[in-house]
């Protein structure tokens, strides 16, 4: 399969008043087309920050460092002017899901106009279009009585409701990308569920490619065909769902789906835990971030970073760690 | 186990609103905690559970029912003895840093519920909040720290110190882990359980995560619209759930650990209004097993099984589990 996006070595950091934030640092990864990439990480690990730094939505006033490449169809984004981006990119080709449907959409502008905004803008097309257009999809996204919605401002509906609809603006105009940055956290379990399952219908309908954003591993693992985790700004590992639930390699991948309450285990079972808490951003320790917290930290760690080595049987599996859990079959 | 240390009978939340209207936040909910039990309460957003453990607490007082912990009645307390009665139940909440006064350092915080209380002289309080912040692993060097220098699990740690430095009989916790990431998560979860042994402690535990509540609850309650839907024992609710709610809600939830559930496709629609819940029964306007009778007749909380509760017209037959 054709990779559509390619991120290589992609480091942003930001200033602030403790020193430099290295938000995202010397990430690289590919999306295949029309696969679903989730990325996942505790707050702080910068996974927010690198899809919107996919889109140049980084605010270009705090940025101490931005490097790297990301291509789009043959076109490093990260050398786009604003003004290209906001013409070509952004909303047309790749478009994004916020995690707040509370405060995605403009109070004081109607459905429709919302999701007519952008079709005017990137398809040519007249308001009478659009609004035909912007029926159709609040039609395919679930939205009972989508005629009526469509003069309804944000706040007379639900936050399920919300979400559907910044999801009908993100897909209006056929995006090959769509970026979810946490889409359903504000969200109850069950209208989660439905989201969900909405996204994996369009994206299969439209053959588009997913970078889903979250927090849960459990639900990355259920949606995604491959899974990223994040740490404190770089990325650690990256797998098969099937592969990262299974064999980890990386001891943060196995502490973080450890720490998870399982449900198919009794009541009161005692849940492993990771010790500490994740690095300060503003730290300067030179090896793995994740070494003050390991159990398995060599001397290898404490000097230098380890980069990703991929696995020599599967070469969709990769981890940063010099002493990786060590799998059925293999010796240590 | 046995003995009862909190009952809560018939409790009604209303809040009233513009134009005459009330909204029903808690209906009719009675059950009872017993000493060293932990009641999770589950239920989606707006379905009342904070409510009803706000009511338990009086903050605010609830509109109509009984409250009755350790065999006092604290509807029946003046302000003045509501006051002594409160670092019985103390609340740990949701937001782990706004919960907590900015100006006051950590050693402050966890021993001003003493001073409130008038126990013991000062050297006295400062010596049970060392020892109490010893107990939820924080030390020396942080005592002068102010919330903002700590981080959320810390805080949530100072917060559950702060609660159980009266040494209460029952601990309630609003959603308190819900703030923090998976791995502190873990921490403090284990943390409660550790404590909840050490002093015998009962607790009612409110949460939106099923993983999360069935990991430390003995029973779980589920609420739907105000209403008690669901009451049994944890690994029986889990394993046997009656009510097409709780149903909904365990096929709902995105791959657990090992199970890798796939939700039901296309499930009912939104949450209702609770100001305008339909009639019969609150959750026939999503359920994918209604009859005819359902949206009519209102069902009661009735026992299905051993300590196994159901409201449901259709636990007097055996529900599938697909429709």
């Amino acid at each position: 399969m054709r990779n559509i996006l390619e991120v290589k070595n992609l480091t942003v950091h930001f200033k602030s008043d403790f020193g430099v934030v290295k938000a995202v640092d010397n990430v690289s990864f590919n999306l295949a087309e029309g696969s679903v990439l989730g990325l996942v990480g505790e707050s702080g690990s910068g996974k927010s920050v690198l899809v919107r730094a996919i889109l140049g939505l980084t605010p270009a006033e705090s940025i101490a460092k931005l490097s790297g490449e990301v291509i789009f169809d043959g076109i490093d984004l990260l050398r786009m002017s604003e003004k290209q981006l906001n013409r070509e990119v952004r909303g047309k080709r790749i478009s994004m899901v916020f995690q707040d449907p509370m405060t995605a959409l403009n109070p004081v502008m109607t459905i429709g106009q919302q999701i007519a905004d952008s079709m005017k803008l990137h398809l040519n097309i007249n308001a009478k279009q659009a609004r035909e257009r912007a029926l159709d999809l609040l039609q395919r996204v679930g939205i009972p009585k989508p005629a009526e919605r469509l003069d309804s401002y944000p706040h007379q509906l639900s936050g399920g409701m919300r979400q559907r609809v910044v999801i009908a603006i993100a897909l209006s105009c056929e995006p090959d990308i769509l970026l979810a940055d946490e889409p359903t956290t504000a969200l109850d379990v069950t209208v989660q569920a439905q989201i969900l399952d909405l996204l994996e219908d369009l994206r299969a309908e439209r053959q588009m490619s997913l970078i889903m954003v979250s927090h849960d591993l459990g639900l990355v693992s259920s949606r995604a065909d491959k899974v990223a985790v994040m740490y404190s700004g770089g990325l650690v590992e990256i797998a098969n769902a099937d592969t990262i639930f299974e064999e980890p390699r990386m001891p943060y991948t196995r502490g973080l789906l450890d720490s998870i309450p399982d449900i198919s285990m009794p009541s009161h079972t005692k849940l492993k835990t990771i010790p500490g808490r994740p690095p300060q951003a503003t730290s300067l320790a030179l090896g793995c971030k994740f070494e003050p917290r390991c159990t398995r930290a060599v001397d290898a760690c404490k000097v230098s970073v380890p980069e990703l080595f991929f696995d020599q049987s599967d070469s969709s599996h990769a981890w940063a760690c010099f002493n990786p859990i060590a799998v059925r079959g293999e010796s240590q | 186990m046995n003995e009862s240390v909190l009952r809560v009978e018939s409790l009604n939340v209303a809040y009233p609103l513009s134009g005459k209207r009330v909204l029903k936040a808690v209906q009719n909910a009675s059950f009872e905690l017993r000493r060293g039990e932990t009641i999770g309460i589950v239920g989606e957003s707006g379905c009342g559970k904070s409510s009803l453990v706000k009511a338990i607490a009086f903050l605010p007082k609830p509109t109509s029912g009984q409250v009755i912990l350790n065999d006092v009645n604290l509807s029946g307390l003046s302000s003045r003895k509501l006051r002594e009665a409160r670092k019985s139940f103390p609340i740990v909440f949701q937001d782990p840093i706004s919960s907590l006064n900015p100006r006051r350092t950590v050693l402050q915080l966890v021993s001003q519920p003493l001073k409130i209380q008038k126990i013991g002289n000062t050297q006295q309080r400062l010596q049970a909040a060392t020892k109490m912040l010893e107990k939820v692993g924080i030390g020396a060097e942080l005592h002068g720290r102010r919330p903002y220098e700590l981080s959320g699990g810390q805080c949530q740690r100072v917060s559950i110190a702060r609660a159980l430095v009266t040494e209460p009989s029952i601990l309630i916790c609003d959603e308190p882990v819900s703030a923090l990431d998976v791995s502190v998560q873990a921490q403090i979860l284990n943390l409660l359980e550790d404590l909840k042994q050490e002093f015998q402690l009962s607790i009612l535990f409110v949460s939106h995560d099923l993983g999360v509540v069935k990991s430390i609850s003995d029973r779980v309650m589920v609420m739907y619209l105000g209403k008690v839907v669901e009451l049994a024992d944890a690994d029986e609710i889990y394993g046997n759930p009656q009510h097409p709610y709780t149903k909904l809600l365990l096929e709902s939830i995105p791959g657990s650990n090992k199970g890798r559930v796939r939700p039901v496709q296309g499930v009912g629609m939104d949450l209702p209004s609770p100001l305008n819940p339909p009639s019969g029964c609150a959750f026939s306007s999503r359920c994918a097993f209604v009859l005819e009778h359902c949206r009519v007749e209102e069902p009661k909380l009735q026992e299905v099984g051993k300590r196994h509760q159901v409201s449901c017209h259709l636990t007097a037959k055996p529900v599938s589990a697909k429709a």
